[in-house]
């Protein structure tokens, strides 16, 4: 099966007072058509910067390199022209917070078919109907009232779902979820996140889904990388990512989740703060907060290489699976 | 336990001071021009060359010479020393408008917001009609009813800004307000007078000094136009505006000198003050762009 | 926008100009002096025929018969008499309306068209451009209209001679030539601020969250500029140039007496000095009107520019 989207060895550096600093470093993935994948990591891991990267939608002065292809084509060498042809038919985007991310002062119905109209030409009530007919898919009832409102007449779910229908509207191939349940309250959450669930799979639209909640991704998705300051530290399937994890990190996720422990028992926190891309050591970037961490670790930037049927950048991750490795005394920063 | 908390008040205002000097180069410039007409104004007859009223009949309207550096006016009296002169009216009064307008100010915000209810709904109200008044018309308002010279303009303007100063602290001071330390204050038997000057003003201190350092050009400018108006300072006394103004009809007859040279001066000032002003605020409100 | 919103702006508008108008009576009424005295002059008048004046001009009115009187003639555009200028206040008034509303108009426009497009071309436009902008407006807010004037004065009356330095002229063409320098003066430093703040607010725009939605959805820059980023800064925009035009209303008095144009301005001016109440009080009553009206128009022309506004105003 050919990837439908292809990071290879991407780096990403971003201008930050005057120097450049990365912000991911050689980031390999492959997206299938109709597949989702999901990205998971704490805030500064560089998720979203790669969903980003994706679109072309860094900030200027921002330096990327590597290979970054869509069906084949070099998105890196797309002009103007090219680019807006790909974000407007191939790639659709869905931001955390749509109550930011939709103009307040227009309506829904503007929101919905700006594109259809004038990137693609379709006649505005055309545009208008097919919108309509897109909302009642995404499970919001009196559509045609909605579609002559403003974004505050909506709540933070309902504007989410319009968000959904305005990237399905598009009829892309790939939609990039960049968190987008973490800013609604909890009931509405599920809500959205089945909805874009349904619908994804119905159309048959791959996804990059964007998370910091491993459970989440692991529900909607059918392969999982978790990021680490600008790396991605393990890769594989969602279903099984959960029991089996092998890189100390992703342990250390699943073991700070708040109902992973018995009731009672305190919440395994992971010691010292999460790194930024460009804070990360010159060995292993979890070195210093891995309870299993060893000298090579410190000096040795460890490969992401298979393992056990799935992709970890760890090289004691075979000593942890046998639980051979001591567990030291984690260094704090 | 007051006097710690005013002199942390204190403390943090003299910070404020005390990072002026990294305001930028412009700004830098800005305080030295600003620095420069403040000592005019203080020791101008010191340094003026000539009597400001001295008059030469044989020699009107002359050139920028050694003797006269910018020329002489209409009736041969030397516009350098005039200007220099002028420094003082011209500074003094949009001194008080602004003293007046955030004293003014300050108190209805801070009453607004400690008594708040209807207080506050009177206070907002009379501010709005008070904004329905642009400040030249309350000023040549008062000129018809006082007679024309400094004071009544001077008031009349300061009446004009208060509204300006009094919105901003008044929300500022309803936010400090809400912060637990001040109902803590009020449990623990302290007066309502004293948290009021020793915790909400200190704390509102920033906020008075980016906005009246931004008024300050405003007001000089505002001023200055009263008194091009031959409403404000009367004839001999040198003052800006008024030299612009006297100055003009000489224009068509070739001499623009006077007016030019006092134009300028007033240029120069309003926009040091402005850019004085916005840099305090800046680094005051700790805004950037 | 709901007509409750707009029935409430309007009410406000009514009550401002109720109370500001009370205020103006009240002022004057209580400004020290006795107009009579200072209408005979030094000529010995005998109390009786000082009550005469009095009562003729209702000066002898208790306060709020007085202020009833005024507004209720003023309404039918009757304003009284100059005691000064010995004529009708609306006889003054009327021929320089016209002159006075043609150089704020003028002004306005200027304002609108140079601010708006400077500060738009500035904030698009980074790098030279944006500097010259910046740092020609911050020179030219600092740029008051008496400087102003003296300097086109100077450079146009001796040198270049292409405008008219005083008057307002006959007809409207040669009115536009005569006003063109004025309208210039009073505008000049305004544009530099409605140029400052517009810059201000397309940049804020310009990094608005929806700005990269609609970059995300490979809409052409120049739709995303138009219908997205100006088009959300004209709130903003809209509501810093109205309420800059209604400062006209006050700034026209320094242009008219710059420039010896004979309109309201000038009036009120030569009015205040000689202390002609009656004439102060009409003209002050106008312009606050105006001053008024432009603002609430500008309050509903900002809630028609974003809705959320009037809902927030509402609620």
């Amino acid at each position: 099966m050919s990837a439908l989207l292809e990071l290879e060895r991407l780096r990403v550096e971003l201008p930050v007072e005057g120097a450049m600093r990365p912000v991911i470093h050689e980031l390999s993935l492959e997206i299938a058509p109709g597949e989702a994948v999901g990205l998971v990591g704490e805030s500064g891991s560089g998720k979203s910067t790669t969903a980003r990267s994706v679109m072309r939608l860094l900030p200027s002065g921002a330096d990327i390199s590597g290979g970054l292809r869509f069906d084949g084509v070099d998105l890196l060498g797309l002009d103007r022209r090219g680019l807006r042809e790909f974000r407007a038919r191939e790639v659709s985007m869905i931001f955390q917070d749509p109550r930011a991310h939709i103009n307040p002062v227009r309506t829904i119905g503007d929101f919905l078919v700006e594109v259809l109209t004038t990137v693609r030409g379709e006649r505005r009530e055309a545009a208008l109907a097919r919108a309509e007919e897109m909302l009642r898919d995404v499970g919001i009832t009196d559509a045609s009232r909605r579609l002559r409102q403003h974004p505050h007449e909506l709540s933070g779910g309902l504007l989410q779902r319009v968000m959904i229908a305005a990237a399905l509207l598009a009829e892309p191939r790939l939609i990039l979820a960049d968190e987008p349940s973490t800013a609604l309250d909890v009931t509405t959450q599920e809500e959205v996140m089945a909805i874009l669930d349904e619908q994804r799979r119905e159309r048959n639209v791959a996804m990059m889904f964007i998370t910091h909640d491993l459970d989440l991704a692991a529900a909607v998705c059918d392969r999982i990388a978790v990021m680490y300051a600008g790396f991605i530290v393990e890769e594989g399937a969602a279903s099984t990512l959960h029991a089996e994890a092998r890189h100390p990190y992703t342990r250390a996720l699943i073991a700070a989740r708040p109902d992973s422990g018995a009731r009672g028992e305190p919440l395994r926190a992971i010691p010292g703060r999460p790194l930024s891309a460009f804070e990360a050591p010159e060995g292993c970037a979890f070195a210093t907060r891995c309870p299993h961490v060893g000298d090579v670790c410190r000096t040795t930037r460890p490969p992401l290489r298979e393992f056990d049927g799935g992709l970890v950048a760890c090289v004691r991750a075979a000593e942890i699976r046998e639980g051979a490795a001591p567990a030291q005394a984690a260094n704090g920063v | 336990m007051s006097a710690l908390q005013v002199g942390l008040g204190v403390g943090r205002s003299r910070r404020v001071v005390g990072r002026l000097a990294d305001l930028g180069p412009v700004t830098v410039v800005a305080a030295g021009v600003v620095a420069m007409l403040i000592l005019v104004a203080l020791f101008g007859p010191l340094i003026a060359p000539h009597d400001p009223t001295a008059v030469d009949p044989l020699n009107v309207y002359a050139g920028s010479s050694s003797t006269h550096l910018l020329g002489t006016d209409d009736t041969g009296r030397d516009i350098l020393s005039r200007l220099i002169y002028g420094a003082r009216p011209s500074l003094v009064g949009p001194a008080f408008i602004v003293a007046i307008a955030v004293t003014l100010g300050s108190g209805l915000a801070l009453a607004a917001a400690w008594f708040g209810g209807w207080v506050d709904a009177v206070i907002s109200r009379a501010l709005d009609i008070l904004f329905a008044f642009p400040g030249l018309i309350l000023a040549i308002g008062a000129v018809a009813m006082f007679g024309p010279g400094l004071v009544a303009p001077v008031i009349a303007l300061a009446i004009s800004y208060t509204p300006y100063f009094a919105r901003v602290l008044r929300s500022a001071a309803v936010r400090e307000r809400r912060l637990p330390y001040v109902d803590t204050a009020w449990v623990q038997g302290v007066s309502a007078r004293k948290i009021c000057f020793a915790h909400l003003l200190p704390n509102l201190l920033p906020l008075m000094l980016a906005q009246a350092s931004v008024a300050f050009g405003y007001a000089l400018l505002d001023l200055a136009a009263v008194s091009f108006l031959g409403l404000g300072v009367q004839p001999p006394t040198s003052e800006w505006g008024l030299m612009v103004a006297n100055g003009q009809p000489a224009i068509v007859a070739g001499h623009p000198q006077q007016a030019l040279y006092a134009g300028m001066t007033v240029l120069v000032a309003v926009v040091a003050f402005n850019v004085l002003g916005e840099g305090i605020s800046r680094r005051v409100l700790g805004k950037t762009s | 926008m709901s007509s409750r919103f707009v029935l409430g702006r309007v009410a406000a508008l009514a009550a401002t100009l109720l109370v500001a108008s009370f205020v103006i009576y009240v002022a004057l009424y209580l400004a020290p002096g006795d107009p009579v005295t200072s209408l005979i002059g030094g000529t010995h008048a005998s109390p009786s025929l000082v009550a005469q004046i009095r009562h003729e001009h209702h000066l002898d009115d208790p306060l709020f018969v007085g202020y009833a009187r005024w507004l209720t003639s003023a309404l039918h555009g009757d304003f009284g008499q100059s005691l000064v200028f010995r004529d009708g206040v609306g006889q003054l008034i009327g021929p320089r309306v016209g002159t006075t509303l043609l150089l704020v108009a003028y002004a306005a426009v200027l304002i609108l068209v140079t601010g708006i497009g400077l500060g738009i071309l500035a904030a698009l436009r980074a790098g030279r451009l944006e500097t010259t902008i910046v740092v020609g407006t911050t020179v030219a807010m600092g740029a008051p209209t008496f400087v102003m004037a003296i300097i086109l004065i100077a450079l146009f009356a001796n040198n270049l001679g292409w405008f008219p330095v005083f008057g307002a002229g006959e007809g409207f063409g040669d009115r536009i030539w005569h006003l063109t320098l004025p309208a210039i003066a009073l505008a000049f430093s305004y544009v530099a601020y409605v140029s400052q703040v517009t810059r201000a607010a397309v940049r804020e725009e310009l990094r608005g969250e929806y700005v990269e939605t609609a970059r995300s959805r490979g809409l052409p820059e120049r739709f995303v500029v138009r219908r997205h980023v100006l088009r959300n800064a004209m709130g903003p925009i809209a509501n810093v140039s109205g309420l800059t035009v209604a400062g006209l209303i006050a700034g026209t008095v320094v242009a008219e007496r710059a420039f010896g144009i004979n309109g309201l301005g000038s009036l009120l001016v030569d009015a205040a000095a000689r202390k002609d109440l009656a004439v102060v009080q009409a003209i002050a009553l106008m312009m606050v009107a105006a001053f008024v009206v432009i603002n609430t128009l500008v309050d509903l022309l900002s809630a028609a520019l974003d809705p959320r506004l009037a809902q927030k105003a509402v609620a």
